[in-house]
């Protein structure tokens, strides 16, 4: 029974339901007698944790053998932190109120560089030495899994155990490997030593403790060199190799909150391969594989019964490419016409089809459209191979404007590598040309029509073609700012942008190394935590952690790295060569596109050979 | 011919941090899961049609609260329990349900909202061995003339009277270092008073010390000649 203590806690904060647990299709199981725990952790509140398709994925994974529990965890937001901090409590799981520090396994999951210092307050809110370095053998292994771990350094003071790529079958693994070392070797000495070097054996699992990092005189790195025989030189990331044989959970738990993304989320593919070079979840997440569309009527059928859902959203990187997405999408409305249930299509494509698309879906009265052109002129569309043109988008917002559409919103990015004053203007002209293009269909009339472009700072990120470009200076940003605002025009535009702050930080922390451990920690000591929140975000504490511990962040973020530098991510492996991100780097340079390997011949990622993979695409019942 | 199906209800510990918004919208889900027949509103997004007696606040447990659930064609009031109850989550109960035919030949069916007047609390003071007399308490309240509590809005903060809406508070029990007491209240849309209101009373009429407690919704229904009885009469 909850104490009284716990109750007056939580009728003092906001949307104590965060805490609560007992949702619809939660797992509760005996911690004594299971073999090994996890304590699935998410560094940020509820509602964003639970909206996350991987992190549910992994609960069930792992829920569905008897002897290994999961239960979840997240930030506790800052007001329900103070109470716990003022009464001394530590953080504990959602299911069955366990302490964290008294699970097998806490594992952090890494979606966005800017929660890091939020893994920092979790570790130290739950009574868990915050560095791998003091950890005993009483202390759990704390895991951490992600897209970001394709560049788990700048977190590698604080993590035991990382886990590159998909976590269905490795995390399994990494749990029979656990069961079977704990039973064995029990008393041994230095055994949290030796049970971190039996788990570094399983593919796709990187411990940093067993890699030394030397720095030059300049700041770069001179080596990355495994410290003990039995490690790998690269740790290449786990991938399914039939994502259609793979289970889908169908009793997904079902939030009371109101999450983010509240809905079934039917995982139709993975893996995107256009290849836009800026864009880090393209080429990680390699090959493509669909699910065969029967299975998916199947699955979705089971979700909805099972967790009383009234929409499914149609999930995957890019989800107009799924090759027989018409075929699915009208399988669907007829699986689903007696039950008042939604489908939406999370993201769209800049063509008439994608338009007609959501219009079968009766989407347009939701809310306006939004594309991401990304970039305003066709030249440095074509750098970043970005496969939109301006026709195509034309055509789309025609066609949307038709429909009775009135408000539109394109996204783009600036400081890409070789924009000019040329491509931003571009920005503001794509977008007066969305403007003439609804008064092609009213009558020379901008009534009622309102026109959103959105910039962001251009973030370079690991395993890309753009990886080794450095991000440009505040100064200028705000220059390149006003280049465009002051190209704008038509008053049916509003032109917004991102927090160049954020972005910045990000940038020097998504290519950071392992020294910039310490400036998360820093940065944590002076406060900062909730650092995507912008209410939350403190930029001077920032900057003040980097100065504290005399890192340049600038030096991370504006600097372009040499082809012949030793990248922080150099050990870690998505399958996607080097040589070809420098190819697709010089490729952009020149302006060169590249095509979608998924209807067109391989361009030679390597990824395939690397992995033993192969991309897997339905054509009917028949692979292609 | 429609169908509205009455039910009570039971809000217990494990969800009681729930809001009454968060309720509805888990109403509906498990409504879908258990597939029962049930009315959809018109328009672009048809969600069921459900109305509450009361909103119970945040933190406050309940075993008798009542909801009205639209119902696209007959179905037996055991039936819906029985259904219902397998798909509710934990610590969310279906206690008992009547169905009512509506409609031209049917019953006229007044609404929860317009019906119910009165709720019992219980609310349980814990480590209250070293309060005084709660006699004396009693005593010192009932000498008061009126009870002003803030109540705010929006917009402004007034002071209300809530003594002519207290039918009665009582001390129920006092053991385990705890102490229950029990308020019955008029609770609707004529009158309504909050229990952390009676508790503001116990403050600040009876000099009662601040002390952790919860609050139980024990009863609520209908004010007949003394006693509460539950809105399943027409």
């Amino acid at each position: 029974m909850e104490s009284i203590c716990q109750h007056d806690i939580l009728t003092q904060v906001e949307k104590p339901a965060r805490y609560a647990g007992n949702e619809w299709n939660i797992v509760i199981k005996d911690h004594e007698k299971m073999d090994v725990t996890f304590a699935l952790a998410f560094p940020d509140v509820y509602e964003v944790g639970m909206s996350f398709l991987g992190y549910k994925i992994l609960y069930h994974i792992i829920n569905r053998n008897e002897k290994f529990y999961a239960e979840r965890a997240f930030a506790p937001w800052v007001d329900m932190e103070q109470k716990m901090r003022n009464n001394d409590q530590l953080l504990q799981s959602s299911e069955t109120k366990t302490l964290l520090k008294d699970f097998d396994f806490v594992s952090f999951t890494l979606q966005y560089e800017m929660s890091y210092t939020n893994i920092v307050n979790m570790l130290d809110l739950s009574g868990i030495p915050i560095y791998a370095k003091d950890r005993t053998d009483d202390d759990p292994i704390v895991l951490a899994g992600g897209p970001c771990a394709f560049n788990p350094e700048p977190v590698a003071d604080f993590i035991d155990v990382f886990l590159v790529g998909e976590g269905e079958e490795a995390i399994l693994d990494i749990a029979n490997k656990y069961k079977q070392f704990k039973d064995a070797c029990k008393n041994d000495r230095d055994y949290r030593e030796k049970l971190l070097l039996e788990l570094a054996q399983i593919p796709g699992v990187y411990v940093p403790r067993f890699y030394d990092i030397t720095y030059g005189d300049d700041g770069r790195i001179t080596s990355i060199k495994p410290n003990h025989p039995n490690v790998p030189e690269k740790v290449t990331k786990r991938v399914l190799k039939d994502l259609d044989a793979a289970d889908y959970p169908e009793d997904l738990i079902v939030p009371f909150l109101n999450v983010v993304h509240d809905r079934v989320m039917l995982e139709i593919q993975r893996g995107c391969t256009r290849g836009c070079r800026f864009c880090q979840a393209g080429m990680v997440y390699r090959p493509v594989r669909e699910r065969k569309k029967e299975n998916l009527t199947k699955i979705a059928r089971m979700l909805v019964d099972r967790t009383g859902y009234d929409e499914i959203s149609l999930t995957s990187l890019a989800s107009n490419d799924y090759t027989q997405i018409e075929e699915l999408i009208h399988e669907l409305l007829d699986e689903f016409k007696d039950d008042r249930i939604g489908i939406s299509l999370p993201s769209l494509r800049a063509d008439r089809f994608s338009v007609e698309l959501s219009e079968k879906l009766q989407q347009m009265r939701k809310s306006g459209l939004t594309f991401a052109p990304e970039a305003g002129s066709q030249r440095l569309r074509d750098v970043i191979n970005k496969g939109v043109n301006e026709e195509h988008l034309i055509d789309a917002v025609t066609s949307a404007f038709n429909a009775g559409y009135k408000q539109v919103k394109l996204y783009f990015m600036l400081g890409l590598p070789t924009e000019t004053d040329e491509d931003i203007v571009g920005i503001a002209e794509l977008a007066e040309k969305v403007v003439d293009a609804y008064k092609a269909v009213h009558k020379g009339k901008t009534k009622g029509l309102r026109v959103t472009v959105s910039t962001s700072l251009f973030v370079p990120k690991p395993h890309t073609p753009f990886q080794w470009v450095g991000q440009v200076s505040k100064h200028e940003l705000h220059r390149r700012r006003v280049v465009l605002q002051n190209a704008i025009k038509s008053k049916a535009i509003t032109y917004n942008w991102h927090d160049p702050e954020v972005s910045f930080l990000e940038g020097a922390i998504s290519r950071g190394d392992r020294r910039l451990s310490q400036v998360i920690y820093q940065a944590w000591q002076n406060g900062c935590k909730f650092d995507s929140w912008t209410e939350q975000f403190r930029n001077r504490e920032w900057l003040m952690a980097y100065q504290q511990v005399s890192i340049d962040p600038e030096w991370y973020a504006f600097r372009d790295f040499s082809f012949d530098e030793i990248l922080p991510w150099e050990h870690i492996s998505s399958g996607v060569s080097k040589k070809f991100l420098a190819l697709e780097y010089q490729r952009a340079l020149a302006g060169k596109t590249i095509e979608d390997c998924r209807v067109s011949n391989c361009t030679g990622c390597g990824v395939c050979q690397a992995l033993g993979v192969d991309v897997v695409v339905w054509k009917g019942a028949e692979q292609l | 011919m429609t169908v509205v199906m009455r039910a009570q209800y039971a809000k217990g510990i494990e969800i009681r941090y729930i809001s009454h918004l968060d309720l509805q919208r888990i109403f509906g889900r498990a409504l879908r899961r258990a597939k029962l027949p049930v009315a959809y509103s018109q328009g672009f997004n048809p969600h069921p049609k459900l109305s509450f007696g009361s909103a119970l606040s945040v933190g406050t447990t309940s075993e008798s609260e009542f909801i009205d659930i639209d119902m696209a064609e007959p179905i037996a009031a055991d039936e819906f329990v029985e259904r219902m109850n397998q798909v509710l989550p934990i610590g969310l109960k279906i206690v008992e349900a009547s169905a009512y035919p509506t409609g031209e030949e049917g019953v006229k069916l007044n609404t929860l909202m317009s019906v119910i007047d009165t709720a019992e609390y219980e609310i349980r003071f814990y480590d209250a061995g070293q309060l005084t007399d709660m006699g004396v308490v009693i005593d010192k309240i009932n000498q008061a003339e009126s009870w002003f509590v803030v109540r705010s809005n929006k917009k402004k903060e007034r002071e209300l009277d809530i003594k002519p809406f207290v039918y009665s508070i009582e001390i129920k029990e006092a053991d385990h270092n705890q102490l229950l007491v029990v308020a019955l209240v008029q609770a609707g849309s004529q009158a309504n008073v909050r229990p952390t209101e009676i508790v503001e009373v116990l403050q600040v009429y009876g000099y009662m010390p601040v002390k952790s407690y919860d609050i139980h919704r024990k009863k609520l229904g209908i004010m007949d000649k003394g006693r509460i009885i539950k809105p399943f009469t027409t």
